[in-house]
């Protein structure tokens, strides 16, 4: 069930809702706490860091989350100054780790819309392997609560 | 005109059509050896009108809307540059500012933005035209239950 924190239903795999649960489930923004990220931050800027996303997408080379440092959910709240930053920093992941290519993705707003997990603003730089179909998600199934329900069950039967 | 010098594949790839008309239309762009999204081809075969125009980009309706959504933008950049790398700081900076009113003003409650760069000869990622363009999509919540939305960012080679 979605808050205002994130919504752990939009989980990928049992590892990423097993760290949903510790995290969004107790009140823990991730992304403020650094808890995926701690001493393994790539770079760091005024408004910005970037890391290695943990919870990589399938068949990815590379995949990098950049959040801002604080808990913004509006991207319509960013100024031109973190925008700019943003883009530097694209800039700076695209050549230092020199992806010949891929996506830029960033979700907004209502995460009904976007089947995100976390809300604190982030953006993903993606670049596939080419071993396999990559994709981001930007809409889920409907998911009426015996869905969810069977969700959880699942997971937690995997996690034991 | 941008003279094609690509080593691997056309301007466009015709791979990632999505629909008959569309591929139609990629297998005479193809004939004519061009760049669709170059300003001086652009009206040739992109038909959506321009909503706003900025200094670095064009701001258009996709003329074919991925499935299962209730709204898609793409912004053309004016020059013909495949790659991040290449982008300017002030055109992200004005890209954002041109999602940011139509996010607005066709009252968007949310989905994402995408930018697809580069090229492979191991497969690709995912742009049916290779001339940098972004993506601002709300998805349809409405689709049918078990369909997602995928933003498809790459693809290998087929092999025979």
């Amino acid at each position: 069930m979605p808050n205002d924190l994130g919504t752990i239903e939009n989980s990928r795999t049992p590892d990423q809702y097993r760290h949903m649960l510790a995290t969004i489930g107790k009140g823990i923004c991730p992304f403020c706490s650094l808890v995926l990220c701690k001493g393994e931050v790539l770079r760091e800027g005024l408004f910005w860091r970037i890391w290695h996303n943990p919870f990589p997408y399938e068949h990815h080379a590379y995949h990098f989350v950049v959040a801002h440092k604080e808990h913004k959910t509006d991207i319509l709240d960013l100024t031109a100054g973190e925008w700019a930053e943003l883009g530097e920093f694209n800039q700076w992941a695209i050549r230092k780790f020199k992806l010949p290519g891929g996506g830029l993705v960033m979700r907004f707003g209502d995460p009904a819309f976007n089947a995100g997990t976390i809300r604190h603003l982030h953006a993903h730089i993606q670049n596939p392997d080419l071993r396999g179909p990559a994709k981001a998600t930007f809409a889920k199934d409907i998911c009426p609560r015996d869905i969810e329900q069977a969700i959880r069950e699942s997971y937690d039967e995997m996690l034991g | 005109m941008k003279e094609n010098k690509r080593k691997f594949i056309n301007f466009v790839n015709i791979g990632e059509a999505r629909l008959p008309e569309q591929k139609s239309v990629m297998e005479q762009i193809i004939k004519d050896g061009v760049c669709p999204f170059c300003p001086e081809n652009l009206r040739r075969y992109h038909k959506e009108p321009t909503l706003r125009e900025g200094k670095y980009w064009l701001l258009s309706k996709n003329q074919w809307p991925y499935e299962h959504t209730n709204a898609h933008f793409i912004a053309i950049h004016k020059e013909h540059i495949e790659h991040i790398k290449d982008l300017a700081p002030e055109a992200g900076a004005e890209l954002v500012v041109l999602f940011a009113w139509a996010a607005r003003e066709y009252n968007i409650p949310g989905g994402a933005v995408a930018i697809r760069f580069g090229e492979s000869e191991h497969g690709n990622y995912g742009s049916s035209v290779l001339h940098l363009h972004a993506h601002l999509i709300q998805p349809d919540l409405e689709n049918p239950q078990g369909e997602k939305i995928k933003f498809k960012i790459g693809q290998p080679i087929a092999k025979n």
